[in-house]
Parts: structure tokens; C-alpha cells; sequence
């Protein structure tokens, strides 16, 4: 194996090994932030949260090499995102649902 | 065009294609695309029933669910992703199958994980079966929807252990092992790592 530059079959093979043990890193984390229960439920939840988006934008870029596809699937991922978007709104605001009248 | 892409059409190893993975990509990213609204689905429905039962009645996961198995099932897919990408750009067959067959083992590991697993909730004092209550119910639905996943990529991987592969193909079934990587995290992290109170 080499380190060339990128090839035709994505990033060399040193970065690929530097994104999984960040991604090894990213998940110790995750354990440590669960355990903290000195810290509120709402901060480790949101930390947790970051820690994941972080985790998944790891494995969308460097591994399915999600940027480096081609136009159509892009534009279903986009699609796809903007539905799960709406389809969230909605169905946060079934479940925090506040009665203004 | 590299010299591992040269080697390998010599050595009769994976054909090279475009960055892009042509049709079968795009075919695949669809693919995806639907799955993951049916995790997207499936999670979400965890998060309702979740909210709606409140901070006292919701068990805490860390209670019920042992952790270190599961962080051990979640670090041998994300190497599993490694191993994969390693077989797509492996220069010779001899070389692409090791790769898979690493794959292939850290899948069958990743499944034995959640049937030990399994076993130990179900067999646990006291026991955790699926009609136990909601959050249990969410649990063994969510979990054994990702591992129906895995066992469909380990499948596939079988399939790509055969010399002639084209390259293309090699590449689509990595996509879908990458996805499955990564809906593993969110479930990993909402359902055994987020506290319920």
C-alpha cells in the first residue's frame, strides 16, 4: 500500500487510519461523557449529540466519500435530509405540543 | 490512473472505475437514502415513546444494557469500514480477499456480539424479553433491524470473495457496509449511552 495522493478509490491509507482511531477516539469519548454524572442529563445529551454528528460526518466524507459522488446522489442525499428535517419538526412538535388557545 | 488500480487489472484483481462508482453507486445511494428514513423512523419512534413516558418511568439504559460489549461491537465495525476500504483499493485478489475476509470476521463478530448480548438480556435475572416494556420493545426492534443489516453485508461479502468481481460492484457493497457503520452510531449512542435521568 501506498500514501500516495488521493486515488481513484478514495484518500490514502494513512489518513484512513487517522480517521478511525479519531473515530476510536470520538467513541471513548462518547463513553466518558455518558458516565459523567456529575454533569446535568441536557449536557451530556448534547454533548453526546455533537460527539455522534461528529462521528457520522466522519464516516459520510472519508469512508462513503459522500462530496466525491456524483450529482444525483447528492441530490437524493439532500432530498432525503430536507424530508428527515421536516419529518423531525413534525414530529417534535407532536410530541412538545403546547396549547396556545 | 494509480499503480495500485495498474497492478490490479495485471494481477486480475479488481477493476479500477471513476471516483463517482458509476450507476451502481447512484442506484445504491438511493437505496440508502430509503433505509436510512426506515432508522430515521424507527429512532424517532424510540424518541416519542421515550418523551411521552418521562424521566421516572424510563429506565436508564446504563442499568440494563452492558456497555462495554456493545463499545467493543461498535469499534469492531468501525474497523470493519477500515478493512473494507482497504479491499477496494487492495492491488491484487490475494490481497482484496484478505481484506474481506477481515471484514467478514469483524461482521460475524459484530452478530456474535448481539446474540451474546441477546442471550444475556433474555436470560438475565431479571429478564429482559421483548414485551417487558417499551423501552425494551424499541430495543430489540431497533437493534435487531441493524443487525439484519449487518447479516445482509456479510452476505454480500461472502459473495465478493470471488475472484471475478467487478470493481464496481466491490465499491457499492462497500457503500452499503459504511452505512451500516454508520446507522450503527446513532443507535449506539441514543439508545445505550443517552441518560435517562
Amino acid at each position: 500500500m501506498t500514501d500516495d495522493a488521493d486515488t481513484a478509490s478514495g484518500p490514502a491509507t494513512f489518513p484512513l487510519l487517522a480517521v478511525v482511531a479519531l473515530l476510536a477516539a470520538l467513541t471513548a469519548c462518547e463513553l466518558v461523557v455518558s458516565g459523567m454524572e456529575d454533569a446535568g442529563r441536557a449536557a451530556r445529551i448534547t454533548a453526546l449529540a455533537g460527539l455522534l454528528m461528529a462521528k457520522v460526518g466522519l464516516v459520510l466524507s472519508f469512508f462513503m466519500r459522500a462530496r466525491a459522488s456524483r450529482r444525483a446522489a447528492r441530490l437524493t442525499l439532500l432530498a432525503v435530509g430536507v424530508a428527515a428535517g421536516v419529518a423531525v419538526v413534525l414530529m417534535l412538535e407532536t410530541v412538545f405540543r403546547v396549547n396556545v388557545l | 490512473m494509480s499503480q495500485i488500480a495498474s497492478l490490479g487489472e495485471r494481477d486480475g484483481g479488481p477493476r479500477p472505475t471513476d471516483a463517482t462508482g458509476g450507476v451502481g453507486a447512484t442506484g445504491m445511494w438511493t437505496f440508502l437514502a430509503t433505509d436510512a428514513m426506515g432508522f430515521g423512523g424507527l429512532l424517532i419512534a424510540y424518541g416519542v415513546l421515550r418523551v411521552r413516558a418521562g424521566v421516572d418511568t424510563w429506565p436508564d439504559p446504563r442499568a440494563r444494557l452492558a456497555l462495554a460489549p456493545a463499545a467493543a461491537m461498535t469499534f469492531a465495525l468501525l474497523l470493519s469500514s477500515l478493512t473494507m476500504t482497504l479491499a477496494t483499493r487492495a492491488a491484487t485478489v490475494g490481497a482484496r480477499r484478505a481484506w474481506l475476509l477481515a471484514t467478514l470476521a469483524l461482521g460475524v463478530a459484530f452478530l456474535a456480539g448481539g446474540a451474546f448480548e441477546y442471550a444475556h438480556l433474555l436470560g438475565g435475572a431479571p429478564a429482559m424479553g421483548l414485551s417487558t416494556d417499551l423501552f425494551a420493545s424499541t430495543f430489540y426492534v431497533v437493534t435487531g433491524f441493524h443487525a439484519l443489516h449487518v447479516f445482509a453485508g456479510v452476505v454480500a461479502v461472502s459473495f465478493m470473495l470471488r475472484a471475478k468481481i467487478a470493481t464496481q460492484a466491490l465499491e457499492t457493497t462497500a457503500l452499503y457496509w459504511h452505512f451500516v457503520d454508520a446507522a450503527w452510531m446513532p443507535i449506539f449512542s441514543i439508545i445505550y449511552l443517552w441518560p435517562a435521568r
